[in-house]
């Protein structure tokens, strides 16, 4: 088996930076993307983070949408009418988009060059990687200069929640 | 005239503002005004030969433009239009 090195692309991700801003989201939520990526093994599943304005990479809320992709097992695709039905959502309560988030089955939380291609500035994009065992690990991704850059993750005490 | 549903990705251009009313009658002059109230929006609506960017989608209401007059699609007071980027990817192999 490759190390989760040798997975990582340096046309798509630039591991000398680090985003400046950690993506933050309490331990439910964590547990909640979890349990839909396990759920949806072996198939990518995807969805939304919103939070608000004031705190952009403040994860309120994961909206999870169904994967249109025709092979589920190594892609995942958002229709266009569940993307704008969940930016309508965000509109009427005052949230807004932050991010997206899929899994990689059997496969490190590390960008492709197909993610790259899709990916655009300013949104999260936390990667959920799950083998049959369940969550290996949850890395989140901005992109920067046509790179992914390593976006560190703060899961918010229960207090703050 | 039309309303124009901004993506979020794409409000940095806009002042952050997340609905935009236009003056066209059709898609294509609603959309352009838009790229002339915005101008560093532009071009990430239309390529250099005034196509729309390949991985965008327009809706018009909760219809794709592309079943309808494509980008000649006339629009009416209180029609909303919405830009949709497309969303994908997933692990190599």
């Amino acid at each position: 088996m490759k190390s989760t090195e040798e997975y990582i692309n340096t046309a798509v991700v630039n591991l000398h930076e680090t985003a400046p801003f950690n993506l933050e989201y309490s331990a439910e939520i964590e547990k909640q993307l979890s349990s839909i990526a396990q759920q949806g093994y072996p198939y990518e599943v995807c969805g939304f983070l919103l939070g608000d304005k004031e705190s952009p990479y403040v994860v309120k809320q994961i909206i999870e949408v169904k994967n249109s992709a025709a092979q589920k097992e190594r892609r995942f695709e958002i229709a266009p009418l569940d993307y704008l039905n969940v930016e309508k959502e965000a509109l009427n309560s005052d949230k807004q988009l932050i991010g997206i988030f899929h899994s990689h089955p059997e496969y490190p939380a590390i960008p492709s060059e197909h993610d790259l291609k899709f990916a655009v500035e300013g949104f999260a994009y936390p990667i959920i990687s799950i083998d049959g065992n369940g969550l290996v690990l949850i890395r989140s991704w901005i992109l920067e200069n046509g790179k992914f850059i390593n976006q560190n993750i703060k899961i918010s005490e229960l207090w703050q929640q | 005239m039309a309303t124009i549903i901004i993506p979020t990705p794409l409000r940095k251009f806009t002042d952050n503002k997340a609905k935009i009313v236009t003056n066209g009658d059709s898609i294509r002059e609603s959309i352009e005004q838009l790229g002339t109230l915005h101008p560093d929006l532009k071009k990430h609506l239309f390529t250099e030969s005034n196509q729309l960017q390949q991985f965008l989608k327009v809706y018009l209401g909760d219809t794709d433009i592309n079943v309808l007059e494509k980008e000649e699609t006339p629009v009416s007071e209180n029609d909303i239009i919405s830009i949709i980027p497309a969303i994908a990817g997933g692990k190599n192999e």
